[in-house]
């Protein structure tokens, strides 16, 4: 093993790989499975849900969260929008037909634009399996990282229910399936949005997912293992259980050798994450649902235009998400990938050559049942009245009417209700429901 | 290779530093190594209650500290709590020759910023992560330790935000996080306040009166001071940040590092924060009036509490306790000794449930409850990212979280961790087995696993725990080299096991 790793990168570098501390866990986390109560020691919540939906499954979801607040005015370039330029003179990105810039726009519909560095992402978008929604996000008003996230994750508006949005998801929806792997977030801690999860796996690397030791010995300490964190029920034991049994499953899989089917992913942290989910669903592992962050997003500095530190950071997106797309296409019916952030960013550009925290963002939805080639946004206009609070896009489409459509038509969970409780979903209209 | 005078003298004194530093660190790391116990006794019985009630001596080990040392929670429990609690409080007074050798043997650690500056990065995250690992692992000031750790998090700084910031953080570390850890929060605040590195970390030297950059602002409100729910508004980030606009370090020149006011890129306007009027004209005094503002605010008495009662006692603070502690910020002038003893002395913390180790705290315990010995330019970096918390590395201002369900779903890196230290599969890392055994009377490996149970975790083995460990071990004599394999996994077994994540 080498000796301490530090490695330096550029100017600005990631804000990688971690989740955020969500709210949801600085109280206790419970474990839902339906309106089940799991022998839950005194310090779980008890949640009480409706019984859950009994029905097959429905895709594989990949929800990507953009940790950081990502600037989706500079994603989904909405070009046709004057205010755009007029208020980000430097770090704009050019008109589609800007001569003067080498690097431009990829125009969409007329109105909204690719940055260039996600042109990867154009064949998918015209090949309609990647739709755009523009001026979404939650209701949350206080442009803070943590509260934003906390709300979004949880996918509640009030306090009170420390489950994740997600987990409320596969405790709403029995499937029949006991995979140790139903719920996966990649990295060293879950997601806030799998709070709560009773089958959830923290999952960094498939190859090393084992205990280390010498074979004839390992099963045996395992067993040991298995009955000292079975001796009295407390947070540890389903998570212990929950390790026994990935292990088993992901013993079978050799994950040295896999060769993606497409193009090769990015050499990064998220080429790799990716990388690994489409390796679970390729091995049918009973994956439901793979949580993926990627963090640097907080771009209050130098965050670049065409080119830069954030253009870096979409080119990562970009090469993930195209190679994931190649590798998954014998599955692409069956796979649906959400990519989610907290919150947009200032439309007016900061003496810094950055944003500050704004409000509206863009989301992107991608998958086979995807009604794609698509920008869906009401939009709500850049001009100064037509602002948010200190001068941020207006949200126009709340981001639980993206989920929550998602969950309806391609998860086969009809109790979305249960999944964003006090909320009525006002459905886009941008999934095909599953035949 | 044609070199500058100028670099040929660092070099040249660079070499000459490293010469006395290996001779102080390998002094120090042997006096260190030697300070274990002479006997070891081995317990008789074997406890019938399944969750032993731990005693308040364990948990300020577990909890104020990183973890017993062989001998330590015989030493707590004669001085009591309170005894042992001041003694920690005056880290000052507390003999650590061992670790001021070793820390004396530092290099970059003990530059001046414009020296400091001129340095490569990479090694001032190594030095700086391996001081923190010596420190935690070997320091006899173990409070103060996990004071630095706690503060650390609070004003949290990531090290890979720009390229210098290790360089930026030693100092960070030194002269703002050491200097206050027990000392007045308002102090340290001031400090953090003036440290080019936070200053960097949160864009407040890109923050200027044409386009003001709100995240310190933001930050300074929300996780420094008054915490998100104390009502104030955007507008308040918004004149908090314009009232740090131009508040910038020097980039270059002799004075490199030093915070200064740009008056150039300062706003001197007027401006109204959280319902104070700040004339205008004014600059650096604005700076100081606002961080009074900060201090006297009640939120900030009750956030400091809330966090220092939520990080030692639970993850779900009691409220009482809480405003005790927050009462006595108010009292003592934000005294954070005052509040510790509050804190650790109190009926709370006697009766506080369990709390999940960090993976830091859990990995220096297991190293510290075996008397590893570990050696210098050697790193267990890569281990702590497994296990989730190498230190000064959390991408966002909030620190490393600090309840356990954060902590509770990666346990296989702990795990493994444990059977990697045991078969001395950590680089540089050596358990010193054969020590441990000449200080007992015993080489009977059933005997054995009760040595070791008392010193993992503090107490007997319970009888399920006792029966499982015996029979993987088998009984005989420890130097029959299969026997003593078994008995190493077991001991390893004892760290992976639940009881010793809880404290």
């Amino acid at each position: 093993m080498p000796v301490l790793k530090c490695t330096h990168c550029a100017e600005y570098d990631q804000i990688n790989r971690r989740v955020f501390l969500s709210k949801s866990l600085q109280s206790a986390a419970g474990l839902l499975l339906g309106n089940t109560l799991v022998s839950l020691p005194a310090w779980m919540p008890r949640i009480s849900l409706a019984d859950p939906h009994v029905g097959p499954r429905g895709d594989t979801l990949v929800c990507i969260f953009l940790r950081g607040g990502a600037d989706g005015l500079n994603m989904v370039v909405p070009h046709g929008d004057d205010n755009y330029y007029a208020r980000r003179p430097n770090i704009g990105i050019p008109r589609p037909d800007d001569r003067k810039a080498t690097l431009r726009t990829v125009d969409l519909d007329g109105f909204f634009g690719l940055h260039p560095a996600l042109d990867p992402l154009t064949e998918i978008y015209l090949a309609g399996d990647l739709a755009l929604i523009h001026a979404t996000g939650s209701p949350d008003e206080t442009r803070s990282h943590f509260e934003a996230m906390d709300l979004m994750e949880r996918g509640a508006t009030t306090n009170g229910d420390y489950t994740g949005w997600l987990a409320r998801h596969l405790a709403t929806l029995d499937t029949g399936n006991n995979s140790a792997l139903r719920a996966v977030g990649v990295g060293s801690m879950l997601p806030a949005s799998l709070t709560g999860a009773l089958s959830a796996t923290a999952l960094q690397s498939i190859a090393e997912y084992h205990l280390r030791g010498r074979d004839e010995r390992v099963g045996e300490m395992q067993t040991i293992l298995h009955a000292l964190y079975n001796q009295n029920e407390d947070m540890l034991t389903a998570v212990a259980n929950q390790t026994f049994a990935a292990i088993d499953v992901l013993s079978k899989l050799d994950a040295e050798h896999y060769q993606p089917a497409g193009r090769a992913y990015p050499e990064r942290e998220f080429g790799r994450a990716m990388k690994m989910v489409a390796q679970l669903i390729k091995a049918d592992v009973g994956m439901e649902v793979a949580c993926v962050d990627l963090g640097g997003w907080d771009t209050h500095v130098a965050q670049g235009s065409t080119e830069g530190a954030m253009a870096r950071l979409m080119a990562e997106l970009a090469a993930g998400l195209r190679a994931f797309y190649e590798d998954i296409q014998t599955h692409v019916a069956n796979v649906t990938v959400v990519v989610m952030s907290e919150f947009g960013r200032r439309l007016q550009e900061n003496g810094g050559l950055g944003t500050d925290h704004g409000h509206g963002n863009m989301m992107m939805v991608l998958g086979g049942g995807i009604n794609g080639s698509r920008v869906y946004a009401k939009w709500p206009g850049l001009h100064e009245e037509q602002l948010d609070g200190p001068g941020d896009l207006a949200v126009t489409t709340d981001y639980r009417d993206v989920l929550g459509e998602i969950i309806r038509k391609r998860l086969n969970n009809p109790q979305v209700a249960d999944v964003f409780p006090g909320y009525t979903v006002n459905e886009v209209g941008l999934a095909v429901p599953r035949s | 290779m044609a070199f500058s005078r100028r670099e040929f003298l660092k070099l040249g004194s660079l070499a000459a530093v490293a010469t006395t530093a290996t001779g102080c660190s390998t002094i120090g790391r042997q006096i260190a190594a030697n300070d274990l116990p002479e006997t070891l006794a081995v317990p008789t019985a074997v406890s019938t209650t399944v969750a032993a009630q731990t005693s308040v001596a364990w948990r300020l080990l577990n909890r104020a500290a990183y973890g017993p040392r062989p001998g330590d929670l015989d030493r707590v429990t004669k001085m009591g709590a309170e005894g042992w609690l001041e003694e920690q409080l005056h880290p000052e007074q507390i003999e650590d020759t061992a670790v001021d050798l070793m820390i004396r043997g530092l290099t970059l650690y003990h530059m001046d910023a414009s020296q400091l500056i001129e340095q490569e990065p990479a090694d001032g995250a190594r030095e700086l992560i391996g001081a923190t690992i010596v420190r935690a692992l070997y320091s006899n000031r173990q409070l103060y330790e996990t004071m630095v750790e706690f503060w650390s998090d609070h004003f949290n700084i990531y090290l890979r935000k720009v390229k210098t910031m290790p360089l930026l953080k030693i100092l960070d570390d030194r002269d703002v996080i050491r200097p206050y850890a027990l000392g007045k929060f308002g102090d340290l605040l001031r400090a953090s306040v003036h440290s080019p590195a936070m200053l960097v970390y949160l864009d407040n030297v890109r923050n200027n009166k044409s386009h003001p950059n709100e995240n310190y602002a933001r930050e300074l409100m929300e996780l420094h001071t008054l915490g998100v729910h104390a009502g104030y508004t955007q507008a308040d980030v918004q004149e908090l940040a314009r009232v740090l606009t131009g508040w910038t370090m020097r980039h270059r020149g002799r004075r490199v590092g030093e915070v200064v006011l740009n008056r150039e890129q300062h706003d001197f306007g007027e401006k109204r924060f959280l319902g104070h009027v700040l004339p205008a004209g004014r600059g650096v005094e604005e700076i100081e009036e606002v961080i009074q503002i900060l201090l006297a605010h009640p939120a900030t008495a009750e956030f400091i509490a809330t966090k220092l009662v939520r990080r030692f006692v639970a993850d779900e603070p009691p409220a009482s306790l809480v405003s005790r502690v927050a009462d006595t910020f108010r009292q003592t002038d934000g005294d954070i000794k005052s509040m510790l003893r509050v804190i650790f002395l109190s009926e709370e913390f006697a009766t506080a449930p369990p709390k999940l180790k960090r993976p830091f705290t859990y990995m220096i315990s297991a190293l510290r409850a075996l008397h590893a010995d570990l050696r210098p330019a050697r790193g267990l970096g890569e281990w702590l990212e497994l296990l989730g918390q190498l230190p000064f590395h959390w991408p966002p201002p909030n620190g490393y979280p600090d309840v356990s369900p954060a902590w509770a779903t990666n346990l296989l890196p702990r795990w493994n961790f444990a059977l990697a230290l045991l078969h001395n599969e950590l680089p540089g890392v050596n358990v010193p087995f054969d020590k441990i055994l000449t200080a007992t009377d015993t080489r009977n490996s059933v005997r054995l696993v009760h040595l070791f149970a008392q010193l993992v975790l503090g107490r007997p083995l319970d009888t399920t725990a006792a029966q499982l460990l015996q029979d993987y071990v088998g009984t005989g004599e420890v130097t029959d080299s299969h026997i003593q394999e078994r008995l190493r996994d077991a001991i390893a077994l004892m760290i992976a096991s639940p009881a010793f994540q809880w404290t």
